[in-house]
């Protein structure tokens, strides 16, 4: 009986040195994790960029994970569609009749709305995204490697 | 003077000349067995490092060998006029003194955590650590210049930009980078040698009431000393251009040491064979001086229990 209770007395503590040792070891593998996500983020961004289009390259308002410019077609013309911030929130419309100080737009879930005129010059909107990868690049770096050469 | 001859010495003298010849014999096949790579260091190292020696005194243009004549010590003369030599030279000993200290602290902290019984997936994270080391200098440039693109660039677009701290370029990231991406292989000589200090000392240290700090600079530091004396060599042979364990696949020119790139600039793109290897030997001697400084140093930091055993008998 004597040593049933003295066991009783050391179970918090054994329990308490479990939860310190689970703790630590999370601990310190969830640091190493997030420092070979670090380490290996070039390799990352490598991977990420090989699936982007040349466009999104070159837009730097672009989003920073593959996605393609979203565009609206409209009496037979491919326009592209920006964010534009129309009163207190952002619409994405089609850019119909770009001019510097000022710009007409449509709006693509309402084409027949007609012309939205907004004031500001339209190269300042951010271009509307839609995510999707391209493995355009693997394509052409297959065509272009001389296999036989190699 | 007659001693007597015991049946001991007599079996001393019988086996005295077996055991020569079994000597002998070793002494042969061991050397038979390293003879292809003393071979290759005659012909592919020794040779060409003193027929550079030669070249180094004479005016020798690849372009008109036939003209080559000797000219004494005027290369090294001109070295030391020459101030893209002085510049690359300090380059190189600048880059040594950067790059080293981040690899040696880097590869041996990441020794240190996964010498840890409590990590889990250790093969799977070591192999990921290790990977980096295979990608060529080349390619790294090329992730690194879109990595820190002040447009499209992840850095600053996630980090910098958003704290308003000034864009990071490529030529401030890509020495770090590059250093830490090399310590793969110092990272797993280091941690073979922690995984081979005995577990009973650092029982003893725990009952004796040592801590973990207390562990790791009295017992692991001191017991893993000759591996961090290795992997020290091999970095500073490697940042000053050298290739020990892994090689980065740079082209001739392309080099990331700044003296070993003025050498090949001179050698291949200005044909000056006698000039490049002057700066060649003035390299080697800084280096060779270099690593001296460290085997004298290390007697008094680095642990070689073989000596003191034989100190000891």
């Amino acid at each position: 009986m004597k040593n049933s209770k003295q066991t009783k007395r050391h179970e918090p503590s054994t329990l308490g040195l479990r939860l310190w040792t689970f703790t630590g070891a999370a601990l310190l593998n969830l640091f190493v994790f997030i420092l070979l996500l670090v380490y290996l983020s070039p390799l990352s961004y490598m991977i990420v960029t090989s699936l982007k289009t040349r466009t999104q390259l070159q837009d730097s308002k672009a989003p920073i994970l593959p996605a393609t410019p979203r565009t609206f077609e409209y009496q037979g013309k491919v326009l592209d569609v920006y964010e534009v911030p129309i009163g207190n929130q952002i619409r994405d419309l089609a850019l119909y009749d770009p001019h510097i100080k000022y710009s007409g737009f449509i709006d693509p879930s309402n084409p027949n709305a007609g012309v939205i005129q907004w004031t500001g010059y339209y190269r300042s909107l951010n271009k509307a995204y839609t995510p999707q990868i391209t493995f355009d690049n693997y394509i052409q770096l297959w065509k272009t490697i001389k296999y036989p050469h190699v | 003077m007659n001693f007597p001859r015991t049946r001991e010495a007599k079996e001393i003298n019988i086996a005295k000349p077996h055991h020569r010849s079994l000597a002998r014999y070793e002494a042969v096949v061991g050397f038979l067995f390293i003879s292809p790579w003393i071979l290759g260091f005659i012909l592919l190292k020794l040779i060409p490092i003193l027929a550079a020696l030669g070249f180094s005194f004479t005016n020798f243009y690849m372009l008109e060998p036939e003209k080559t004549h000797f000219i004494g010590l005027t290369n090294y003369i001109n070295i030391l006029h020459d101030q893209r030599a002085g510049a690359s030279l300090f380059g190189a000993i600048g880059t040594f003194l950067f790059v080293v200290p981040i690899e040696m602290i880097a590869a041996l902290l990441l020794a240190a955590i996964f010498s840890s019984k409590a990590l889990r997936a250790k093969r799977f994270m070591r192999t990921l650590f290790f990977l980096p080391i295979i990608i060529p200098s080349l390619t790294i440039f090329v992730i690194l210049s879109g990595l820190s693109d002040p447009g499209t660039g992840w850095l600053n677009r996630l980090i910098f930009d958003p704290l308003k701290l000034p864009a990071v370029s490529l030529y401030q990231i890509f020495p770090t980078v590059l250093a830490l991406w090399s310590i793969g292989p110092s990272f797993l000589i280091l941690l073979g040698a922690i995984q081979g200090v005995s577990g009973e000392v650092y029982e003893a240290a725990r009952v004796d009431g040592a801590g973990p700090i207390m562990r790791l600079f009295a017992i692991t530091l001191p017991m893993i000393s000759p591996a961090i004396f290795f992997t020290l060599i091999i970095n500073m042979t490697n940042a000053f251009g050298g290739v020990v364990l892994l090689d980065r696949s740079l082209p001739f020119n392309q080099s990331l040491s700044p003296m070993e790139s003025y050498i090949n600039s001179q050698m291949f793109g200005r044909a000056q064979l006698g000039y490049a290897s002057a700066l060649a030997w003035v390299m080697f001697i800084v280096v060779m001086v270099i690593i001296l400084l460290f085997f004298r140093s290390a007697r008094y930091w680095v642990y070689f229990p073989e000596e003191e055993q034989s100190e000891e008998l």
